[in-house]
């Protein structure tokens, strides 16, 4: 291990450590780590995009390739900058209507397609799939069942009443199996990263395992 | 009942150091444990090992250093598995500035692999040449640094990678004297190499106009690698037969993702070019996409720490995923416990008129 390598991981094993401080109580170890991150952090994105956005989109494509239609889109994006005087803040709208459009535009419908009607067809079709065996059929009804319940229980033009209301009911089980797998993995994935400063500090920093 | 009421008053710190115990023995320990890969996992690596030789492989990095521990083995597992089946891999960084350097981690340590293990007799051979070690012992090197270094040297010759040959010019002179340097061009089409094998992006602001660019024309649309090399000056996007054009020869885009970056994924990659997508999620966020996956939007899903365990499993080289599960497994259980002693607690404090 070079020597910047064992003081660059001697330093995020010391924040780490900062940081598992918190867990003892509030303390100006993990203050400082705190602070240090949203610092470091805000460095690194202003460095990051100056060098990715402005150096190579702007800079070299209008000053060394001669790109100068570039200038047009730059022309609508300075107008971002409307917001230093109260009198230009309306600029604003300008670039911020351009891309809302231009986004929209683009998102709604595949979204949509993606999301939407990909999904319904699939739970359409979920009985026509080839190949299908005993247990296949069983997940099948269970995915119908579940949708048409949950959706009845988001209906709220008729009263939970009834069949309706049983229906319902039905759909909140399921909806209360999935927040409790939603739950389940929220539990694994923090674990994981528990386990993953583990490691770093036992493999990467101590040597301690191989 | 005694028991109970003590256990419901316990100070929370008590419950964390339990967990660090219960984490840290099975590290320890080693303790083995045997993953069984998922059909979701397994899909995506049968579709891998399906691919002729030379088809593209996408990875786009979109998580932050925070979710590392979840999503690094699987880009390491993913890289490797494409590296070794001769698939030309690319990396990119789309959503969080934070992950162009985890991304280039995760691709340059597999390539160092797979170039240690087909130049593994030619680094065996230069470590036992006089003058290398007379160098390795100038510089203190130990045996794993000192590969690292003429494995650095050897493949900048094939990749004319200037920089690299300035930085350890004088183990270029050491293995140019010992006539180890010339031996390497035997082994030009074993090797992976940058643009040819393997190309980084790095971080490239724009998200959605990335992904749509892409579709036309990458390296128009990129621009440059994650060096500031033009794309164009690569083989893997100047050949006129086998360039990475655009979407079309690429055999699967896989998104890595902490945040809600599949979406765009599948609006333009999968929906609008018709191109399979595959993913990657933490654990978090992988009950979302799960319907996908039922739908067949996406031809593989990584759920968490356990799906980089079941790649490392199915591609039979262990990494972080794997060294994590017996801990997984022990957490889970310490969990399971406290979750029924709660309950008890709670039905017979009930019971006893307690509030």
């Amino acid at each position: 291990m070079s020597v910047m390598n064992f003081i660059g991981t001697t330093l995020a094993a010391i924040f780490t450590l900062a940081v598992f401080s918190f867990l003892y109580k509030d303390n100006p170890f993990y203050k400082f780590a705190e602070h240090l991150l949203v610092g470091l952090s805000v460095g690194y994105y202003v460095g990051q995009i100056w060098h990715t956005a402005f150096i190579s989109w702007i800079i070299n494509p209008v000053f060394n390739e001669r790109q100068y239609i570039l200038f047009i889109p730059i022309f609508f994006g300075l107008f971002y900058l409307g917001f230093i005087h109260s009198k230009t803040v309306w600029l604003i709208r300008i670039p911020i209507a351009l891309s809302l459009g231009i986004g929209s535009g683009y998102g709604i419908s595949y979204s949509f397609q993606t999301s939407i009607f990909i999904q319904l067809r699939e739970t359409i079709n979920v009985f026509t799939q080839s190949g299908m065996d005993a247990w296949d059929v069983i997940k099948a009804i269970l995915l119908v069942v579940g949708v048409f319940s949950a959706i009845v229980y988001f209906f709220f033009s008729w009263k939970h009443e009834g069949v309706v209301g049983w229906i319902a009911k039905v759909g909140i089980y399921f909806l209360m199996i999935g927040f409790g797998a939603s739950f389940g993995l929220t539990v694994m994935g923090r674990i994981s990263l528990l386990i993953g400063r583990f490691l770093f500090l036992f493999q990467d920093w101590l040597h301690i395992i191989k | 009942m005694n028991f109970f009421k003590w256990l419901s008053n316990i100070d929370r710190r008590w419950i964390y150091l339990l967990m660090a115990v219960v984490i840290s023995i099975p590290i320890f320990i080693r303790a083995p444990v045997k993953v069984k890969p998922s059909p979701d996992v397994t899909m995506l690596y049968d579709y891998l090992e399906n691919q002729e030789e030379g088809m593209g492989v996408l990875l786009s990095f979109d998580y932050s250093p925070d979710s590392l521990a979840e999503l690094q083995p699987m880009a390491k597992a993913l890289s490797y598995h494409a590296l070794s089946k001769n698939l030309r891999l690319m990396g990119i960084a789309l959503s969080w500035p934070s992950a162009a350097g985890l991304g280039i981690e995760a691709i340059k340590s597999q390539v160092d692999i797979i170039n240690s293990e087909v130049l593994k007799d030619l680094l065996d051979s230069a470590e036992q040449n006089e003058e290398v070690k007379t160098y390795a012992a100038e510089k203190k090197l130990a045996s794993e640094g000192l590969r690292k270094e003429i494995l650095y040297v050897l493949i900048a010759k094939l990749e004319k990678d200037k920089e690299i040959e300035e930085r350890y010019s004088e183990l270029k002179g050491v293995l140019e004297k010992a006539r180890i340097s010339s031996e390497i061009v035997t082994y030009e089409k074993e090797v992976r190499l940058i643009g040819r094998d393997w190309c980084y992006f790095g971080y490239k602001p724009g998200y959605t106009q990335m992904i749509l660019g892409m579709g036309t024309d990458i390296a128009t649309t990129l621009s440059t690698d994650y060096k500031g090399t033009s794309l164009l000056k690569y083989e893997m996007f100047n050949s006129p037969t086998e360039k990475m054009k655009n979407y079309d020869n690429i055999a699967v885009c896989i998104d890595l993702a902490a945040g809600g970056s599949l979406g765009s994924w599948l609006a333009f990659v999968n929906t609008k070019f018709g191109r399979p997508v595959a993913t990657g999620v933490t654990a978090v966020m992988a009950a979302d996409y799960y319907p996908y996956l039922q739908s067949k939007q996406i031809i593989g899903l990584l759920n968490g720490m356990r799906g980089a365990a079941d790649y490392e499993t199915l591609i039979g080289k262990p990494g972080r995923g794997l060294s994590g599960m017996s801990s997984q497994s022990a957490a889970h259980i310490l969990i399971i416990i406290f979750i029924i002693l709660g309950n008890i607690g709670y039905f017979l404090g009930k019971k006893g008129g307690e509030k």
